[in-house]
C-alpha cells in the first residue's frame, strides 16, 4: 500500500478531526479564542477611529476656543486676520438650567445660532435616524442628541430656570448631533440651539459674542501651532479691547475621546496579541498531545510504506483543518461584536458609526493567527512524531514513562499527605516542559487580571485624590462674585448646612521669559484656614495662614515649564495687574486640566484683584453626607438664593461626583476585564488541554489505579486536585508577576487618558478574583478529562487482545 | 518467612472444596463490522477455594477474555461470574473497583506499576483506596510483604530504578496487598528470564501453601503442568481436561470436537458401567471417580486388575481389537464415577485426523491386552 494524497489520505485527515470531536472542538476554539481577540482589537480600533474621524472631521471641527468678552463682528474679521487662521466663528451663550419633571435640574448651555445649515465651523448634523437639522424659531429649541436620555420627545415644553431665577418655557423642536460637544453624559451639561432672539429671551446678549472658535490654515493637529495661532487670536482681541478668559486647544483635529480610545486600544491590542501569544503555547500544547496519541498510527503507517513526507503533510492538513474551523467562528463574531461593542462605545462617545464592512487588515492578521501560528506551532510536535521510529512507535507497554531512574530514592517522610494527593502532586511535574507552558498562559492571563483589577483600584484612588480638592458636599457656583457673609448666612440658615467656606475662581496670565502673550492660568483661592481641600503635595509644602504672595502650582504647569520649583517667583497678571508669587509647593492631580490651576489664599488674592469678602463658589458641608441628604440640601439652597435674587451658574454634588467619574474610567476597565478574562479563558483552556493531555497519557495508569481498587471519585480526585495544584501555583506566581505588569499598565493607561502615569495600587481585591476564579477554572478545566478519566473502565486501558 | 499477615482459608490449610469461582454458562460476543464474534461460548468453569489453575489457549483463543471476566474487567453478554460468592457481573463499574481492590490481587505482564511513586507507595496504594487497614499498619504491612517477595531492601525506590523481575515481584506483593482470596496474572513471567520467572513461580507455590487461589494466563504448557489444574481453551471454548490428558497429543481444535462429542454418563458406586462379551462401540475417559477393570478367574472370585482415576481411558483395545468387551468395568466402591463417553465412529473421525493420537491409542491399547492376558493367566 503506498500512501498518497488521494482519497484515503483525505479519509484519514477527515477521520482524526471528526473521530475525536472533543478534542477537535477543544482546538478549534483555542485557536479561534486568540484570533477572535485579535480580530476585535483590530476590528475595534479600525472601526473606531475611521467612523470617529469620519463623524467629527465632516462636522469641520475648530481646533482651538478662546473665551473672551465682549466680541463683536469686527473684531471676529480682525480674528480672521492673525496669520495662521483659517476661519473664525462668533458664538454667544448662555447656560440655564433645566427643570426636570421630578424637580431635579440639569444644566444646559444655549449657543446663539440662527440657521444652523449656515456654521461654517462646529456644524451641527441630523440625529441618529433623522435626515435633516430640525427648524426652530422663537421660544424653540434643539438639543444635542446626547441628551436623548433625559425623555424629551420633539413637542415637549422645556421648563427653564435663568440665572437670574426667572423661569422660562422652550418647546424641543427636535435633536441635532453636534460632534464637536462634549456629551451630556459625560459633560453632564446639555448643549442646546435657539435662535439669537431666543437666547436674549433666556438672557443672553446676543450683541456681543463670548466665544471664538478658531480653524488654523495647517497643522491642524498640531497642540503647539494651534496654541500659538489661538494665543495670537487672544492678544489681538484683548489689544482690540475684550477681557480674555482662557484659551482653549485640547487635542486639535481629533474628537475629544481620540486619546482615551487610542490608550484603549493600544491596551487592547497588547493584551490581544497576548491572548494570541498564549494561544500559540496552547497549539503547541494540543498538536504535541495530538500527535502523542498518534504514535502508535504513525508507526503502522509507516511500517505499511509511508514516507515522512507523506505523514507530515497529512497531518498539516488536520492542522489547516483546525485553523479553517477556527477562522470561520472567530472571524464572524469578532466582526459581530465589534460592530456591536464599537457602535455602544460609539454612542457613548458622541460620535456616529459608519456602515460596517469589515476590514482587509483585519482579517490577514486573523488568517496570519488562524492559519500560520498553528502550522508554525506545529511543526516542531509533527517532526518530532513523525521523526518516530516503527519500533519505537509500536513498543509502548507497561507503566515506565516519566520517571527518571536516578530518582531511585523518593521522600520517605512526606506521610503526612495522603497518597492519593501525593500521586496528584507528582503527577503535576512528571512533564516539567507542559507544566511550564500550561503555567506560562496561567500565570500571564493571571497577572493580566490582577493587574486589571489594580489598575481598577488605581482608577479609585486617583478619584480619591481628585475627590480632595473637592471635599465639600455641595459645591455651589455664582455667574459672578457675591458677599461671603450674605450667601454664607443664607446657605447657613437651611437646616443641615454645618457650614460653608467662600472661594475664589479667577483667571490670569503667567508670564514666562520672553513670552510676551504669557500662558492662562486659573487662580483658585480656598480660605487659608479650608477644611475642604486634602491636597497631594509632591514637593514643599501647602498654603499656610498667613501666606500672601505664596502660590502652589500642580503638575499641569510643570507639564509646560517643568523646571518650576519651590522657591522659585512666578509673575502673573491678573485684573490687568501683574503680581510676583513665590511658589512654596508643587501638588498633583490626576486628569485633564485646561487651564493650569494655580492654588493661593483667598485673603490675599480677593484683596488683590479687588474683591474682598466676595466668594464666586460656595462649598458647604452638610450634617450627613449620603446622596439624597446632599440632593436634598441642594433643593433648598438652590431655592433660598433663588429667593434672594442670587444667581446660580451650576451645582456639583460631592456624592455623584466621584460616581460621575466612576462611570467614565470603569467603562475601561470593563474592556479591559474583557480582555482579561478572554486571557483567562485561553488559561482555563489550556489548563483543560494539559489536564485532557494528562489524562490520555496516563490512561494505563487510570486503569491500574482501577484494577487496585480506585474507585470512580478517587480517579476524579486524584485529576481534578492535579488541575487544582496547577491553578494555585500559577495563582501564586501570578501575584508576583502581577506587580510589573500593574506599572506600566498604570503608567501607560494613566498617560493616554489622563496624561499623566497614575498612581499604582496593589489591591487584594484582583488577587482574590483570581484565586476565585482559578479554583473554579482549575476544578472545571479538571472535571472534564477527570469524568473521563473516571468512566475509563480497565477494560479500555489494559485490553490486552 | 512471616506470613502472619494472611488470613487462614482453612482450619488445616487443605483446599477447600467449593468452587470459589464459579463461571455459568458464559458467553461473549463483541459486535464488529463484519458481525458479532463469538469471544466465548458456553463457558462452565469451576475453581476451588487454594487450587492453582492455568489457563493455556492459543493466542486470539479466548483466554484473557476468561480471565477477565473473572476479574470484572469485562463482562458476559449472557451467563454467571461468581467469584468468592459475590456476582461479578452485576456490579457497576465504581463498585467493581472497590470491590475488585479487596478481593482479587493483579499481576499483569508488564507489571503496571505506578512510575511516579515508590515501590513501597505502590504497594500501600490499594490499602489507601479500599482502606482495608488501619493507616499506621499500612506500611508495616507493606513492608512485610516487600520482605515476602525479599525486596525490603528496595522499598523506597522508584519503580524504574528496579529490574523486570524485581518489578514483577513487586507487582506480586501489590496484589496481595489487600490479602485477597484469589490472585490473578496475565501472563506473569511471560516478559522474564527463566530464571527470574523460576522465582515468580516459587513464590506463586508459596502463596498456594498459603491457601490463596490462583489463576494464571500463560503460552508456557511446562509452566502449565506445574499447576494443579489446566483449562485449555480453544476457539472460546474450555476444552474438557479429562479429554485433554486422556490424548494429550490432538491439537486443540480436535480436543474441543472430542469434548463436544463427548456424553457425560455418571454411575452410582459399585455399579457395572459395561460387562465382558458385550458388544463394544464406545471409548471412555475418567472424569470423576475412579472405575475398576474386573478381571473374572476360573474358579474364583474377580480380580481388579485396574484402577482408572480423572484423565483415564477405557473401551481402546476393544476399539482396535475384537469389537466385545474383554474385561467388565464398574464404578469403585469408594464413590460415584463420571465419563465422557465417546462412540467409536466418532474416535475413528478423530484420529483420522492425528496420527500421533492413533499411534498412541493403539500402543496403550496393545499394552492393556497384553496385560489382560497376562493377569488371566493366558500366554500371549
Amino acid at each position: 500500500m503506498e500512501l498518497r494524497h488521494d482519497e484515503q489520505s483525505l479519509e484519514k485527515v477527515w477521520a482524526d478531526f471528526w473521530s475525536n470531536r472533543g478534542r477537535t472542538f477543544l482546538t478549534i476554539i483555542t485557536i479561534a479564542v486568540g484570533t477572535f481577540a485579535v480580530g476585535f482589537n483590530s476590528n475595534m480600533g479600525l472601526y473606531m477611529n475611521e467612523s470617529m474621524d469620519g463623524d467629527y472631521l465632516s462636522a469641520n471641527p475648530s481646533e482651538g476656543e478662546v473665551y473672551a468678552y465682549p466680541l463683536n463682528d469686527d473684531m471676529v474679521k480682525m480674528a480672521r486676520a492673525v496669520p495662521g487662521v483659517d476661519t473664525v466663528e462668533g458664538f454667544s451663550s448662555v447656560s440655564a438650567r433645566i427643570v426636570h419633571t421630578d424637580g431635579t435640574f440639569v444644566d444646559v448651555s444655549f449657543t446663539s445660532v440662527e440657521d444652523p445649515s449656515l456654521l461654517t465651523l462646529n456644524t451641527l448634523k441630523p440625529a441618529k435616524g433623522e435626515t435633516v437639522v430640525p427648524k426652530y424659531g422663537e421660544k424653540e429649541t434643539i438639543l444635542d442628541a446626547s441628551a436623548l436620555s433625559l425623555g424629551y420627545k420633539p413637542g415637549d415644553k422645556i421648563i427653564l430656570e435663568l440665572g437670574d431665577g426667572k423661569k422660562r418655557e422652550l418647546t424641543l423642536a427636535g435633536y441635532t448631533h453636534a460632534v464637536t460637544g462634549f456629551p451630556y453624559n459625560l459633560a453632564r451639561q446639555v448643549n442646546a440651539y435657539v435662535t439669537p432672539d431666543t437666547l436674549e429671551w433666556l438672557g443672553g446678549n446676543t450683541s456681543n459674542y463670548d466665544r471664538l472658535s478658531i480653524s488654523v490654515l495647517e497643522k491642524q493637529t498640531d497642540q503647539e501651532h494651534v496654541t500659538e495661532v489661538a494665543q495670537a487670536v487672544a492678544d489681538r482681541m484683548e489689544r482690540a479691547g475684550a477681557t480674555v478668559y482662557f484659551v482653549s486647544v485640547y487635542q486639535p483635529g481629533h474628537h475629544f475621546a481620540y486619546s482615551i480610545t487610542q490608550g484603549v486600544f493600544f491596551v487592547l491590542n497588547v493584551l490581544g496579541y497576548l491572548t494570541v501569544f498564549l494561544s500559540g503555547f496552547l497549539i503547541v500544547n494540543t498538536i504535541t498531545a495530538l500527535m502523542t496519541q498518534h504514535t502508535r498510527q504513525i508507526g503502522i503507517m509507516k511500517a505499511i510504506g509511508g514516507g515522512t513526507m507523506q505523514i507530515f503533510s497529512m497531518y498539516f492538513v488536520l492542522i489547516l483543518s483546525f485553523g479553517i474551523g477556527s477562522l470561520l467562528i472567530a472571524v464572524p463574531l469578532a466582526n459581530a461584536v465589534s460592530e456591536n461593542i464599537g457602535g455602544g462605545m460609539a454612542e457613548w462617545l458622541n460620535f456616529y458609526t459608519l456602515p460596517y464592512k469589515g476590514y482587509t487588515s483585519t482579517l490577514i492578521q486573523q488568517v496570519v493567527v488562524a492559519i500560520v501560528v498553528p502550522l508554525v506551532a506545529a511543526i516542531f510536535p509533527i517532526y518530532n512524531s513523525v521523526k518516530v521510529t516503527v519500533r519505537e512507535a509500536l513498543s509502548d507497554y507497561g507503566l515506565g514513562g516519566n520517571a527518571k531512574p536516578k530518582d531511585d530514592s523518593v521522600n520517605r517522610n512526606s506521610v503526612l499527605i495522603p497518597r492519593p494527593i501525593r500521586i496528584s502532586l507528582r503527577n503535576t511535574f512528571r512533564r516539567k516542559t507542559r507544566l511550564s507552558i500550561t503555567l506560562f498562559t496561567l500565570v500571564l492571563g493571571g497577572a493580566v487580571f490582577i493587574a486589571v483589577y489594580n489598575l481598577w483600584a488605581s482608577f479609585d484612588k486617583v478619584m480619591v485624590d481628585i475627590q480632595g480638592y473637592f471635599l465639600a458636599d455641595i459645591n455651589v457656583a455664582f455667574d459672578h462674585g457675591y458677599r461671603f457673609d450674605k450667601v454664607a448666612g443664607i446657605a447657613e440658615s437651611i437646616p443641615g448646612v454645618e457650614s460653608a467656606e467662600g472661594w475664589l475662581e479667577y483667571p490670569g496670565t503667567l508670564k514666562m521669559g520672553d513670552d510676551e502673550t504669557g500662558t492662562q492660568i486659573l487662580f483658585v483661592a480656598p480660605p487659608s484656614t479650608s477644611t475642604l481641600i486634602d491636597p497631594i503635595i509632591s514637593s514643599g509644602r501647602w498654603l499656610q495662614p498667613g501666606d500672601e504672595n505664596a502660590i502652589v502650582i500642580g503638575n499641569h504647569l510643570l507639564q509646560i515649564f517643568p523646571d518650576l520649583k519651590p522657591g522659585d517667583w512666578l509673575t502673573i497678571e491678573a485684573n490687568g495687574k501683574e503680581t510676583d508669587w513665590q511658589i512654596v509647593g508643587t501638588y498633583s492631580i490626576t486628569g485633564n486640566i485646561s487651564p493650569p490651576l494655580l492654588y493661593v489664599n483667598y485673603e490675599y488674592l480677593s484683596v488683590l484683584v479687588g474683591e474682598p469678602e466676595m466668594a464666586y463658589s460656595l462649598r458647604i458641608i452638610t450634617s450627613q453626607h449620603d446622596s439624597a441628604t446632599q440632593k436634598r440640601i441642594n433643593d433648598q439652597i438652590q431655592s433660598a438664593f433663588e429667593a434672594r435674587g442670587i444667581n446660580i451658574s451650576s451645582t456639583q454634588l460631592g456624592a455623584d461626583f466621584i460616581t460621575d467619574q466612576k462611570a467614565q474610567t470603569d467603562i475601561l476597565v470593563y474592556f479591559m476585564l474583557v480582555m482579561a478574562s478572554l486571557i483567562a479563558i485561553v488559561g482555563g483552556l489550556g489548563l483543560m488541554g494539559t489536564m485532557s493531555i494528562n489524562v490520555l497519557e496516563r490512561t494505563r495508569e487510570i486503569g491500574v489505579m482501577r484494577a487496585i481498587g480506585a474507585s470512580n471519585g478517587d480517579i476524579q480526585a486524584i485529576v481534578i486536585t492535579e488541575g487544582m495544584v496547577i491553578g494555585i501555583l500559577s495563582w501564586a506566581i501570578s501575584i508576583l508577576v502581577a506587580i510589573p505588569i500593574t506599572n506600566v499598565l498604570c503608567y501607560g493607561v494613566g498617560v493616554a487618558i489622563l496624561t499623566a502615569p497614575m498612581p499604582t495600587v496593589y489591591g487584594a481585591s484582583g488577587i482574590i478574583a483570581w484565586l476565585i476564579f482559578t479554583l473554579v477554572l482549575g476544578t472545571l478545566a479538571s472535571a472534564l478529562p477527570a469524568r473521563r478519566a473516571s468512566r475509563l473502565t480497565v477494560k479500555d486501558t489494559l485490553a490486552y487482545e | 518467612m512471616a506470613i502472619s499477615f494472611f488470613k487462614s482459608k482453612t482450619e488445616d490449610g487443605s483446599i477447600e472444596n467449593r468452587p470459589i469461582i464459579d463461571l455459568r454458562e458464559v458467553n461473549k460476543y463483541y459486535k464488529t463490522a463484519v458481525g458479532d464474534y463469538h469471544a466465548l461460548e458456553g463457558v462452565d468453569l469451576q475453581i476451588n477455594a487454594g487450587e492453582f489453575v492455568s489457563i493455556i489457549g492459543k493466542s486470539g483463543s479466548g483466554k484473557t477474555t476468561l480471565l477477565n471476566m473473572i476479574t470484572g474487567i469485562d463482562r458476559p453478554t449472557t451467563g454467571e461470574v461468581w467469584v468468592n460468592g459475590t456476582g461479578v457481573h452485576k456490579l457497576n463499574e465504581n463498585q467493581m473497583a472497590r470491590w475488585r481492590g479487596k478481593n482479587l490481587g493483579i499481576v499483569f505482564q508488564f507489571f503496571q506499576l505506578l512510575p511516579m511513586i515508590s515501590v513501597i507507595e505502590n504497594i500501600m496504594l490499594p490499602m489507601d483506596f479500599c482502606r482495608t487497614y488501619p493507616m499506621n499498619e499500612r506500611r508495616k504491612r507493606a513492608m512485610d510483604l516487600l520482605e515476602l517477595v525479599e525486596l525490603a531492601d528496595h522499598a523506597h525506590k522508584l519503580p524504574t530504578a528496579l529490574s523486570g523481575g524485581q518489578q514483577q515481584r513487586v507487582a506480586i506483593a501489590r496484589a496481595l496487598a489487600n490479602d485477597p482470596p484469589v490472585i490473578i496474572a496475565d501472563e506473569p513471567t511471560g516478559n522474564l528470564d527463566s530464571k527470574t520467572a523460576e522465582s515468580v513461580f516459587a513464590l506463586f507455590n508459596d502463596l498456594i501453601s498459603k491457601g490463596k487461589t490462583i489463576i494464571i494466563v500463560t503460552h508456557d504448557s511446562g509452566l502449565a503442568k506445574r499447576t494443579h489444574r489446566t483449562a485449555l481453551i480453544a476457539d472460546g471454548e474450555i476444552v474438557n481436561e479429562y479429554v485433554a490428558k486422556a490424548m494429550p497429543t490432538l491439537t486443540a481444535t480436535q480436543l474441543l470436537q472430542a469434548t463436544k462429542n463427548a456424553k457425560v454418563q455418571t454411575y452410582e458406586a459399585g455399579s457395572m458401567i459395561l460387562s465382558e462379551g458385550t458388544n463394544a462401540d464406545t471409548f471412555y475417559v475418567v472424569a470423576k471417580g475412579t472405575v475398576e477393570v474386573i478381571l473374572p478367574r476360573p474358579n474364583q472370585s474377580d480380580v481388579i486388575a485396574l484402577q482408572l482415576g480423572p484423565g483415564k481411558c477405557f473401551g481402546e483395545m476393544e476399539f482396535f481389537h475384537e469389537k466385545k468387551h474383554l474385561a467388565s468395568i464398574r464404578a469403585s466402591e469408594a464413590g460415584p464415577v463420571e465419563v465422557l463417553a465417546i462412540g467409536y465412529d466418532q474416535l475413528s473421525e478423530l484420529l483420522k485426523q492425528s496420527d500421533v493420537t492413533r499411534e498412541a491409542l493403539h500402543q496403550m491399547a496393545d499394552k492393556h491386552e497384553g496385560e489382560n492376558l497376562s493377569k488371566r493367566g493366558v500366554a500371549s
